[in-house]
């Protein structure tokens, strides 16, 4: 029955590519036993096969149109004409989740770490299950296949969770990122008639957009997962209390950052190789992380940047020879803050290009922001705006420092939680802005 | 266990409803107590005008139609009700409760011509008049049309009706300023650069939206069937029309039922960009000299007669 939903909730969009799904699914599916079964060079071969078999899926209907245009721009310099044609095709929803959530199956059963999967619906529904199928956490073989098996007893207190964990993710995408993209659209889309100071406002907005669009997405993936007692893995840990680049991503998108982990960087060797080559992995890893965000630029320069950030932080550490196995816990609070405020700075600065449609355009509004601030655009959803992330970093402040006493969504009197949670349904209904467009990260 | 869960999702229910109330009723006091600015103007037209001459539309209804002109001009009292971001749907249901209440002279209706093919711009979607639902039950059927059936469910909230409007209310209540609005005029200063080159607004390919069609012919029936003057009017803007055959239509529909069309479509006299805010938008200046030829033809229409 959860694959038949997960079936018709995917061909709600365009019903054809179920086709593409059923493809990949096959082909996983066939090849894992395969794998398990083979032996030598063979599995090698195999695993190539399936993963060439998802990639090639991905670079077909995401990045053929992006590559065609980079050649035709490139041709042009020789004054060539491209013959080669343009797709026109939409790109299926989720393509890139769920391919890598494929893709880790495979890897798996090659490592031997998860045996192959015998039966093919459970197989099909670990692909395509519809909280999950559409922008993730993108799961783990491990974590998953076992609980499809399981059987499931109705539990009223897994409903009651997963309700809450969805309340709490509707508030995040209905309140706080669809308020604040109304400011951020309005400046973002007229960025030339607007000031540098309006353009760092619509950056700091958007940090907080894109943060509640999507963790608030996972928020709603997990809560309906949960419903149906199925566990899904965090996706996002209060990212913005970060205090270096590097704990950044070990807070957001872990679902994709540790997938990049396990399944490149250390493939190409992590730490454990020279100075030169680690750094040129963290920086590789962080451009493909980049480019398998979109086909475009900006997107490889978010990437970039990261990769940028991170070796800086690794080469200062060696100058200074700071000592990572000394306890971390007694840094003053103005240490504190400052750490956690300078991550923040340089991870808006990355965003810019996360927003902007061309790299150029991305620049124009640094510049901008550093060199030509002047008046303020405000509108009344500047107030609501502040208000909502003055709100949301209170919230997870006091869920990071464990403030158990304020924490009222948990609390062990009944009447505070429903309080609780009764405010914030009638904030949703009060404050929520409800034509506010589709998840950010769905378009990936 | 079954009756605890039962007792605790009823308890969990009487807490959201018991939220709901208090704040929705806290939300409308703050809404209703405005003296000033754009809620309060459709409060006005809704509820309170009885001038002779009411003025509707999106922006370019509120920033080009100045009210003294056409009171000095005809001898009649007048309220720019103009509302940005609305579409006709908007027009329609003021149209439709200030009839309820009394019969203005003359009814006046800025239209944008591309509001009258299928998704053409972002705009609240009668949003602005949800507030106005439970007391206005001429307007429910508009927006259950626009906005779907289940919005009479999502009425049962008090809170939603006002959604958004906590900070709007609240800053309009607290200045103290020149409360209330009696003209309803929205003078733009400024002017567009001379360099500016006017914009294209082609419709060939774009599909009729037969609904905004059907408002304005009821909105045209209401009136006439009222014996009050209906003046559609496209204002000027800096721009070129294409492909607009949606005009024929409208002008036919008008002259049907006995209302005035009058279109400033590519019209050369409005061609000077000192005239305009912006592309879409007169000034004051520019106001000014479209209410005062406004009026002149209003007049020579009505002295044929």
């Amino acid at each position: 029955m959860l694959l038949a939903a997960s079936c018709y909730f995917y061909m709600a969009f365009v019903p054809i590519y179920i086709l593409i799904l059923a493809f990949t699914i096959v082909v996983d599916y066939f090849a894992g036993i395969a794998i398990e079964n083979a032996r030598g060079n063979r599995r090698r071969w195999l695993l190539m096969a399936s993963l060439v078999a998802n990639i090639g899926i991905l670079a077909v209907f995401k990045y053929y149109n992006f590559l065609n245009d980079n050649l035709t721009q490139l041709l042009g310099i020789f004054h060539v004409q491209n013959r080669i044609p343009y797709l026109e095709i939409l790109l299926p929803i989720g393509l890139s989740f769920h391919t890598f959530q494929a893709m880790s199956y495979t890897i798996e059963v090659y490592r031997g770490n998860q045996p192959a999967e015998r039966h093919f619906g459970i197989y099909s529904l670990y692909v395509m299950f519809y909280p999950q199928l559409v922008a993730g956490p993108i799961e783990r073989p491990q974590n998953l296949l076992h609980q499809f098996h399981a059987y499931h007893e109705f539990k009223w207190e897994n409903i009651v969770t997963g309700l809450k964990i969805m309340l709490w993710g509707f508030f995040k995408k209905l309140v706080i990122a669809d308020r604040l993209s109304i400011y951020v659209d309005a400046v973002y889309n007229n960025a030339e008639h607007h000031s540098g100071t309006s353009l760092l406002i619509a950056t700091l907005f958007f940090a907080f957009q894109i943060y509640c669009d999507f963790s608030g997405y996972s928020d709603i993936a997990i809560g309906s997962a949960k419903a149906m007692g199925i566990d899904l893995m965090i996706n996002f840990r209060r990212p913005y209390l970060s205090q270096s680049i590097s704990e950044f991503w070990s807070r957001w998108h872990i679902s994709l950052s540790t997938w990049f982990k396990d399944y490149m960087y250390i493939s190409l060797g992590g730490n454990r190789v020279g100075i030169s080559r680690w750094y040129f992995n963290l920086f590789f890893v962080f451009l493909v992380s980049g480019i398998w965000h979109g086909a475009n630029w900006t997107f490889v320069v978010w990437g970039a940047l990261n990769g940028v950030y991170l070796i800086l932080a690794l080469v200062r550490d060696r100058f200074l020879k700071t000592d990572k196995t000394k306890n971390q816990s007694v840094k003053s609070f103005a240490s504190t803050t400052f750490n956690t405020l300078f991550t923040f700075i340089l991870i808006c600065l990355t965003w810019v290009f996360f927003r902007v449609s061309t790299v150029q355009g991305g620049f124009e509004i640094v510049r901008k922001i550093v060199f030509e601030q002047g008046n303020l655009f405000f509108d009344l959803d500047l107030v609501y705006g502040f208000l909502c992330i003055l709100f949301l970093m209170t919230f997870e402040w006091i869920q990071e420092k464990r403030i158990e006493k304020l924490q009222w969504m948990n609390s062990t009197n009944p009447i505070v939680r429903y309080i609780a949670f009764g405010l914030l349904l009638v904030s949703i209904i009060s404050f929520g802005v409800f034509d506010g467009g589709q998840f950010i990260y769905f378009q990936f | 266990m079954i009756k605890s869960i039962y007792f605790r999702f009823l308890l969990f229910l009487g807490i959201v409803i018991l939220f709901d109330v208090v704040f929705g009723l806290f939300l409308r006091n703050l809404f209703f107590e405005q003296k000033r600015g754009t809620n309060y103007r459709t409060t006005f037209v809704l509820e309170k005008t009885k001038k002779d001459i009411i003025i509707l539309g999106s922006s370019r209804a509120s920033h080009h139609y100045v009210p003294e002109i056409f009171s000095d001009s005809l001898s009649m009292s007048c309220y720019n009700g103009g509302r940005d971001g609305t579409l006709f749907d908007y027009s329609y249901a003021c149209t439709q409760a200030l009839l309820t209440r009394y019969k203005p002279k003359m009814i006046l209706i800025d239209i944008n011509l591309e509001d009258f093919y299928v998704n053409t711009r972002a705009n609240e979607n009668l949003q602005s008049l949800l507030p106005y639902y439970r007391n206005h039950p001429e307007i429910r059927t508009i927006i259950q049309t626009v906005r779907g059936p289940l919005e009479k469910y999502k009425q049962f909230s008090f809170c939603y009706p006002f959604n958004s409007t906590l900070l709007n209310s609240f800053s309009n209540i607290i200045r103290s300023e020149n409360p209330q609005d009696t003209s309803g005029y929205m003078p733009l200063e400024g002017t567009i650069s001379e360099k500016e080159i006017p914009q294209v607004f082609d419709f060939g390919s774009s599909n009729k939206n037969e609904l905004r069609i059907d408002f304005l012919k009821l909105t045209a029936q209401l009136c006439q069937k009222n014996q009050i003057k209906l003046v559609v009017v496209q204002s000027p803007r800096f721009g070129v029309y294409k492909n607009h055959e949606i005009l024929n239509e409208i002008r036919d529909i008008l002259t049907k039922e006995k209302a005035t069309f009058i279109s400033y479509d590519n019209a050369n006299l409005f061609s000077n960009p000192q005239l305009y805010k912006d592309a879409s938008h007169l000034n004051d200046s520019g106001a000014r000299v479209f209410s005062g030829i406004l009026v002149s033809t209003i007049l020579n229409q009505a002295g044929k007669k």
